[in-house]
Order: structure tokens, then C-alpha cells, then sequence
């Protein structure tokens, strides 16, 4: 299907919203997969789903953002349950920082990393959608079902225990 | 959506919700909050970036409107496979119910047939079986037992038509089915033939001779519409055997006592055997006559003939207003009937059908929910 038929009676095109949050959806679902290369898939399967969902999109119930990392979730989400019933995670290996990387910044690089990778699914999920996919604290309510002031509260809970965590192992 | 639980927010964790949203934006923070600001730099440096390889093989799918991968896709969702299986399941559903309810017990049968087909009944042959129930008007139906195969068997045959005609041609209607009768060596049992404006029709019995009972009922259709028509069989052959039986004994009664009779040697013992007699020549009689109406019931089959006046033909075959009127309703009744039929049928399958749906999406969520609860600590590759 060409491109002009992207954009929609919703009030959206389609390709703007993939232009702006494509490196987004990748990386809340590279963080909530934590394997790269299920995640490309995963990524792409998500845009087509909500390229041929575009129709569905009601603003009332919120951003095309929003709606989009609906989608998105759902796909991966969708993604780790066929890995449950098939083998365990793996998890990739972190990438090694720069020589010139500052020692102090390498060391809490890892610690955080470390801290991210203990995190319960539900609080990484939520460390994803703020930090990597760049929601505000509305449209990640909207995402995960929840009102904002408890999607706030949620969050907070998780940066306080990747705190607590990075400075027990600081 | 799940539900959803107002409160107010903290607000020590609103001033710390604000500061990682500046932080973020690359905004000042406040100097006792520079260790949280630095934790979601730190979180955010771990944002994956995608592969360039990975952006535009995606935008190529994009710019041709991400094309259905092959059948071999691993892409393409099992849903998509469900979903013809699903209505499949739901048409196949909704057709059984439909046969069960049109048909079998569920089934009213409310309205009046315009044809009937030939009804018969049927007893069974005392020493034999039962006989299928349509009898054909021809010959009776094969003997089964040892004795039936001396005789035919004794089949009572009845006929039953309902004719339309205009109203003002009731009458003559009537006038020709008692001539047809005539015709054919039959006579009436019973007519009723009513007139004037209002209880316009004509009930006929007829006993028509067995043998000729086919060739009256064409020639009565064809006296005017036949709205119904039946016919049925009833093999009573079994019911001969009680009277003759009866006939035969009071018969060798009789000879007996007439022997008796004549040895007789006082008044009183004549007496007595002339009573005797009465009694038995009685039930020779009684025998008689009840083999009799057996006979007449199976030589001469019964005709009902009904006649009534026509829908519409209320003014003489024109079609008036009034006429209009009540076939409009007719028919919107028909049509809210099948409507009730249906809804009967769909309301309960849609029930059941978004009893599931509902029952799979709440499924389907928790099941997301606890993939994502269950990855906790992955081994690393």
C-alpha cells in the first residue's frame, strides 16, 4: 500500500508518529526483552500491527503515542510468553564502555545496569516506558491501564529500589 | 482497562517525579536532588539504539505499507488463523441450534400446511406387525402372519380436503361434492352447508367405495383451490378376528343345542334349551353386525370435504382495501415471527460469544502480566 494512504481520518499520519517513536518502541522493547535481535522483530511487528490497526485509533482514549506503545507492549509481552513455553531468557551481554570512559562513570554504569537487570519485569517495564521510551507519566498510565497518579506512584517505587540497589552495590 | 484508583500523590515523591522529568529534559535540578538526576542520566544512557541495518529495512516496510509477510512469515499471527476458525465454529454452532429449534420437539408447527401429505395409522395384525403408516390407495399391504396369508389384509382407508372458493361460490361447491359422491356409488353421512354474510361454508362426510376413493378425491380438487388434503390407511384387519371367533362359537353353540333340543323329553328341559337358543342366536346376531360395520368401514372409505370461502374473496373475488390490509398484517406478522426466531437464536450465541471473548482478553492479560512477572533473572548469553 503507498505511503499517502498513511495518513488518517483519526487526525494522525502514520509515518510521523513511526518517525518519532520508532528508536522509542525499540528501545522499551530491547529493555523489556532484553535480546536485541528479538527485538527488531518484535519492533517491526508492532508498527505493522498498529499500521493495520491505524483505523482503530480514538483520540479520546488518548496520544497516538500512547496507543502505539499499547501495541507495542502487547507484541512483546506476546513475544516473552512464546519464549516462556519455548526456553529461558537469555540476556546479552552489556556492551563494554570506551577506553576514554571515565572510571567513576564506568563503575556506575554497571551498577546500574546490574540494578536494571535485578528489577522485577513490572518495575523494569516502567524504568523502559520513562527513561528509554520517553512517555510522560500520562501516557504511561493510558499504556498500562492505570490511572496517572498511580502510574507516578509505580514509578517512583521503581527508581527507588534501582536506587537503592546501584547504592547498595556502590 | 483496569480499574482505575484516584489518590493523591506524596508530595516528596511529586518534587522527585519532577526532578527526573527535568533531569530528563535537561533542565536544573535541585542541588539535594543531583544524585537522582544523575541516576536518570544514567538510566537513560541505557536506552538501546536500533541497529542501522534494523531502521531501514523498517522504513522500507514502511514505505510499502508493510506488506503481508508470506505464509512462512514469522511474523504473521495466529490470530488471523483463529479468527475464520472462530466464525467457522459459530456458523457451524448457530446451524444445529437452528435445526433444533425448526425441528423436532421445539419445533410448533403453528401454521397450517397448504398441502398435507398422506397420514396413515396403523395397528398391528393380532400374530403380525405393525404396517408402514402410507397406505397407497392400491392393494393392501402384504400379510405378515400364517393366517393373514389366507385372507387380504382389511385396510380402512379416510380422506380429508379442505377447498377455497369465493364466498358467493360456496354453495355450488357444496352442491358439486354431494354429485360427486353420486357419481362415484358413494352417499353422504352428514352435510352442512351455511350461507349468508358472515359463517359462509360447507362441511361435507362422504363414504365413497374404497376402490374408487383416488379417482373422487381428484375430481372433489378439482372443484376448486385445495388449501389441505390428507389421506390415511388403518389396517384393521386384527379387529375381524374377535367376531368371528364369537360367530363361530355361538354357531357350534347353536348346532349343539338344537341336537339337545331335539332329544328334549320333558317341557321344562325344552324350555330351558329354547332360552339357551335365544341367547345364542343373540350373539350370532351381535357377531354378525359387528362384522358388518367392519365390512362397510373397509369397502367404503370416509371423505371429509370442507369448504371455505377464500382470503380474498371477501366482494366477490376483487381485492379490496380490506384485503390489503389484513395481508400486510399477515405479513408483518410473519416477519416478527422470524425476527423472534432469530434473535432467539442469535442473543444466546452472542451471549456465549462475548462471554468468551471477555473470558480470553482477561485470559490473555494475565497471562501477558505474568510473562512479564516471570522474567526475573535471565541467564546471560
Amino acid at each position: 500500500m503507498p505511503l499517502p494512504a498513511t495518513r488518517e481520518r483519526a487526525g494522525f499520519v502514520f509515518e510521523d508518529l513511526y518517525r518519532s517513536c520508532r528508536d522509542d518502541v525499540f528501545a522499551y522493547i530491547t529493555t523489556l526483552l532484553r535480546d536485541r535481535t528479538a527485538a527488531e522483530d518484535v519492533t517491526a511487528l508492532a508498527f505493522e500491527r498498529a499500521y493495520r490497526k491505524r483505523k482503530s485509533f480514538r483520540r479520546e482514549r488518548g496520544s497516538e503515542r500512547a496507543w502505539l506503545f499499547g501495541i507495542a507492549r502487547n507484541a512483546a509481552l506476546d513475544e516473552l510468553r512464546r519464549r516462556r513455553r519455548l526456553a529461558p531468557l537469555l540476556v546479552e551481554p552489556a556492551a563494554c564502555g570506551t577506553e576514554a570512559e571515565d572510571a567513576e562513570h564506568a563503575v556506575r554504569r554497571v551498577a546500574v545496569r546490574s540494578a536494571l537487570a535485578e528489577l522485577p519485569g513490572r518495575d523494569r517495564e516502567l524504568i523502559a516506558l520513562k527513561f528509554h521510551a520517553g512517555l510522560d507519566n500520562a501516557e504511561i498510565a493510558r499504556v498500562l491501564g492505570v490511572s496517572e497518579t498511580n502510574a507516578g506512584t509505580m514509578l517512583h517505587r521503581a527508581i527507588e529500589r534501582i536506587r537503592k540497589a546501584c547504592n547498595e552495590a556502590d | 482497562m483496569r480499574l482505575i484508583r484516584q489518590q493523591t500523590i506524596p508530595v516528596e515523591v511529586e518534587r522527585e517525579l519532577r526532578a527526573v522529568d527535568a533531569a530528563l529534559a535537561g533542565e536544573p535540578v535541585e542541588p539535594e536532588l543531583a544524585e537522582l538526576r544523575d541516576l536518570a542520566l544514567a538510566l537513560r544512557a541505557e536506552r538501546a539504539v536500533p541497529p542501522e541495518q534494523f531502521v531501514n529495512a523498517l522504513d522500507a516496510r514502511l514505505e510499502a505499507g508493510f506488506p503481508k509477510p508470506n505464509a512462512s512469515g514469522s511474523s504473521k499471527s495466529p490470530r488471523r488463523h483463529s479468527q475464520p476458525l472462530a466464525f467457522a465454529t459459530a456458523a457451524a454452532a448457530f446451524l444445529v441450534v437452528a435445526v433444533v429449534l425448526t425441528s423436532g420437539p421445539f419445533s410448533s408447527g403453528g401454521g397450517e400446511p397448504t398441502t398435507k401429505e398422506p397420514v396413515g395409522q396403523a395397528e398391528p395384525a393380532r400374530g403380525g406387525s405393525a404396517h408402514p403408516l402410507a397406505v397407497p390407495a392400491g392393494p393392501a399391504p402384504a400379510p405378515s402372519g400364517a393366517a393373514s396369508l389366507q385372507e387380504p389384509r382389511k385396510v380402512e382407508r379416510a380422506a380429508s380436503i379442505t377447498l377455497s372458493t369465493p364466498r358467493n361460490e360456496v354453495e355450488s361447491v357444496a352442491d358439486d361434492v354431494l354429485h360427486t359422491a353420486d357419481r362415484y356409488g358413494g352417499f353422504v353421512l352428514s352435510s352442512q352447508v351455511s350461507g349468508g354474510d358472515r359463517d359462509v361454508g360447507a362441511s361435507i362426510t362422504l363414504r365413497i367405495p374404497a376402490s374408487r376413493l383416488q379417482a373422487a378425491i381428484a375430481d372433489i380438487s378439482k372443484l376448486a383451490h385445495v388449501r389441505s388434503r390428507s389421506q390415511s390407511a388403518l389396517d384393521i384387519t386384527g379387529r375381524f378376528a374377535t367376531p368371528r371367533r364369537q360367530l363361530a362359537d355361538a354357531t357350534a353353540e347353536r348346532r349343539a343345542l338344537l341336537i339337545q333340543l331335539a332329544r328334549a323329553a320333558t317341557a321344562n328341559e325344552t324350555a330351558s334349551i329354547r332360552a339357551r337358543l335365544k341367547l345364542a342366536n343373540d350373539r350370532i346376531d351381535a357377531a354378525r353386525a359387528t362384522l358388518r360395520r367392519l365390512a362397510r368401514r373397509v369397502t367404503y372409505s370416509s371423505v371429509s370435504v370442507t369448504v371455505e370461502p377464500g382470503p380474498n374473496t371477501a366482494t366477490g373475488g376483487s381485492w379490496s382495501v380490506g384485503d390489503a390490509l389484513r395481508d400486510a398484517a399477515r405479513v408483518l406478522g410473519v416477519g416478527a415471527g422470524v425476527l423472534i426466531l432469530s434473535l432467539a437464536v442469535l442473543v444466546p450465541i452472542s451471549l456465549l460469544v462475548g462471554l468468551g471473548w471477555a473470558a480470553r482478553r482477561a485470559y490473555v492479560r494475565h497471562a501477558r502480566v505474568a510473562a512479564l512477572d516471570a522474567v526475573e533473572k535471565p541467564a546471560t548469553r
